[in-house]
């Protein structure tokens, strides 16, 4: 087992925290109190620790309900594996969300649509869709995607960043926010 | 019709329905694995309880979420749309926005819900911290 290499590669991307592994709502709050603790204490603004755990909660949460649609795991509960990661970019002197979960081939557009969509509307534009969304279908269960990354989009400051990787003949997306 | 009451839990707010003071109180944070589930009993209590109530009642709202995940958005703007109903059958409303003066979030929340329901007139009230 080489943890040596985790560290370098932690080291190297700025990652303070890391979770790999079956998300659920138990771990998500757990995390969620520790980053907060862990970056108030290392001297980040108020604004920005909210705006970093806000984001974590939405990526995380998109992991749980996405997977929890698609069926890919067995039992009722939400959880799913996936790969969240904070961190700090020292070249851009901003902290960063990222995930990474499993998608099927045929939603990988919707996706991608979805975050070109809003990545091309200013902030105020992106204020009247959300509230289009909000008053949307008020009976629809639609979780994740949609109203979570407008919202993830209001605290960044710069473009959603979106990714499809494959391994081993599985696809993955990866999202990586910046504040 | 009974009151509603819910501890806060860390990731789900403090419920406190009283429905003989007409009297609607939610504090805490929202990010519940699932908002539907979890707020369905609670909006139905709120339906329930609006459509017990007569012209010229008097109800208080008293809201302190600092946060609130993207799908209690959803939620909570259903909540409002019920509660804009009960302003057409005359009934009233003082509906109060609480959040701490450093809570940039919840205030900008406070703010949105406040314009997307101008009928309600929904009021902001910053608490010291």
């Amino acid at each position: 087992m080489n943890i040596l290499k985790i560290r370098e590669i932690m080291t190297d991307e700025g990652i303070i925290f890391s979770f790999a592994g079956l998300v659920s709502q138990d771990i998500l709050i757990g995390i969620v109190k520790t980053i907060k603790s862990e970056l108030l204490s290392s001297g980040a603004k108020p604004n920005t620790v909210d705006a970093v755990f806000i984001i974590a909660i939405e990526q995380m949460q998109n992991i749980m309900s996405y997977a929890s649609n698609k069926k890919i795991m067995e039992n009722k509960k939400y959880s799913s594996s996936g790969i969240c990661v904070i961190g700090f970019d020292k070249s851009k002197d901003k902290y960063f969300v990222a995930s990474s979960n499993q998608i099927n081939e045929k939603d990988k557009e919707k996706v991608l649509t979805k975050i070109q969509k809003i990545n091309r509307l200013t902030k105020q534009e992106q204020r009247k869709y959300l509230r289009e969304l909000l008053r949307s279908g008020s009976d629809s269960h639609e979780r994740g995607a949609g109203v979570g990354f407008i919202e993830m989009a209001k605290r960044s400051t710069e473009p959603l960043h979106c990714d499809f990787k494959s391994l081993d003949n599985i696809e993955y997306v990866e999202i990586k926010v910046y504040i | 019709m009974e009151n509603l009451n819910l501890e806060q839990t860390d990731a789900t707010p403090k419920i406190d329905f009283n429905f003989e003071e007409k009297h609607l109180t939610l504090i805490g944070k929202s990010y519940p694995e699932d908002s539907f589930d979890f707020y369905k009993p609670i909006l139905a209590w709120v339906e329930e309880f609006l459509g017990n109530c007569k012209q010229n009642d008097n109800i208080k709202v008293t809201l302190d979420i600092d946060y609130m995940n993207s799908s209690s958005l959803k939620v909570y703007f259903e909540f409002f749309d019920l509660l804009e109903l009960a302003i057409k059958k005359d009934i009233n409303l003082d509906i109060d926005w609480f959040f701490y003066e450093d809570n940039d979030i919840a205030e900008e929340t406070g703010e949105d819900f406040a314009e997307d329901f101008e009928d309600l007139n929904i009021k902001l009230i910053s608490k010291a911290v």
